[in-house]
């Protein structure tokens, strides 16, 4: 009779170890969960954010009635197919940050910055992209946006680590 | 009983372990990340000031814009800005267009490629990227922005 009890006492301890095991595993799983999902990207990509900006401002050569187009006035004249001068506006625009993100993010393998992505979309359409070097997992990014004559323009920065 | 009490006590502490480690193994990271984000707050913030600021003299207003004709005549007058900035060293480069390091005085503005306001010996330099605009003047008076970054050296004994 006595060793009927001490089975069932037994048996209701380990019943009891087994409900705090679940109810702390399931505590853990909703932490880590909490935790993962928290974590803060808006701290991401402020140099990149400062880099996009400062491009932007950028005075291009393209002349245009006794003033000279920044690359934001250039990235909407090469979504409308205008001209620059004699060359079209997306060629002029191609070779203004291929020059400015050459000199600004270099990169390589043996560098800080492996590679960088610069592209600008209108909704589905492409209106320009630029990358060099390799794609990697750590990243970095900032956007702006360009109102244009009632659609925006997206423009998107990423530089790799 | 006294067994599945230490069991239930050592499954709790290695549980509180876990999180613990969880919880903190990001610390020094977001710290990290922290610092660098108020370093170039601190960088950008300086570049936003009167002293450096484009304003609205390019037309519309410009975040992250210095106006480097002011810079030059700031230049002139630093002795009235001893300890103004509370950094040691502030320093712009001209990145784009590439062209000379030399250092900018009132004969070869602006072609020149930087313009030391502060000369750090030692410290921490914190950089970030600008909009370097003036005022330029060929067949007509334009405004000419180029790429630039600032650095602010700081926490020299």
């Amino acid at each position: 009779m006595e060793m009927v009890i001490k089975n069932k006492r037994a048996q209701e301890e380990i019943v009891g170890f087994a409900i705090i095991v679940i109810i702390v595993s399931l505590i853990i799983v909703f932490f880590l969960v909490f935790s993962l999902s928290n974590r803060d990207q808006a701290i991401e990509g402020y140099k990149e954010a400062s880099f996009l900006q400062s491009t932007l401002q950028y005075t291009s050569s393209c002349e245009n009635r006794a003033d000279f187009l920044s690359v934001q006035e250039l990235v909407a004249s090469c979504y409308n197919k205008e001209q620059c001068g004699e060359e079209e506006a997306c060629v002029a625009l191609n070779q203004t940050l291929k020059g400015i993100l050459e000199a600004s993010w270099p990169s390589g393998s043996e560098l800080p910055v492996k590679g960088y992505k610069m592209e600008a979309v209108s909704g589905e359409e492409l209106v320009f992209s630029l990358s060099s070097g390799n794609v990697t997992g750590s990243y970095r990014g900032a956007q702006q946006i360009i109102p244009e004559s009632g659609a925006s323009i997206k423009v998107y920065f990423t530089a790799y680590y | 009983m006294a067994f599945m009490l230490i069991a239930v006590t050592l499954f709790l502490i290695l549980a509180g372990l876990f999180i613990i480690v969880i919880r903190f193994s990001g610390v020094r990271e977001s710290a990290e990340a922290l610092d660098e984000k108020n370093t170039l707050l601190l960088v950008s913030k300086l570049a936003d000031s009167p002293e450096f600021a484009c304003g609205n003299i390019f037309g519309e207003p410009m975040s992250n814009c210095i106006d480097t004709d002011k810079v030059m005549a700031l230049k002139g007058r630093l002795g009235d800005y001893d300890g103004f900035w509370g950094v040691d060293g502030i320093e712009i480069h001209k990145i784009y267009p590439v062209g000379t390091n030399e250092e900018c005085t009132l004969d070869n503005y602006p072609e020149c490629g930087k313009i030391t306001l502060l000369d750090a010996e030692e410290g921490t330099g914190k950089e970030n990227f600008v909009s370097l605009c003036r005022k330029e003047s060929g067949d007509f008076i334009y405004n000419k922005c180029e790429l630039g970054r600032i650095i602010v050296t700081y926490g020299a004994d």
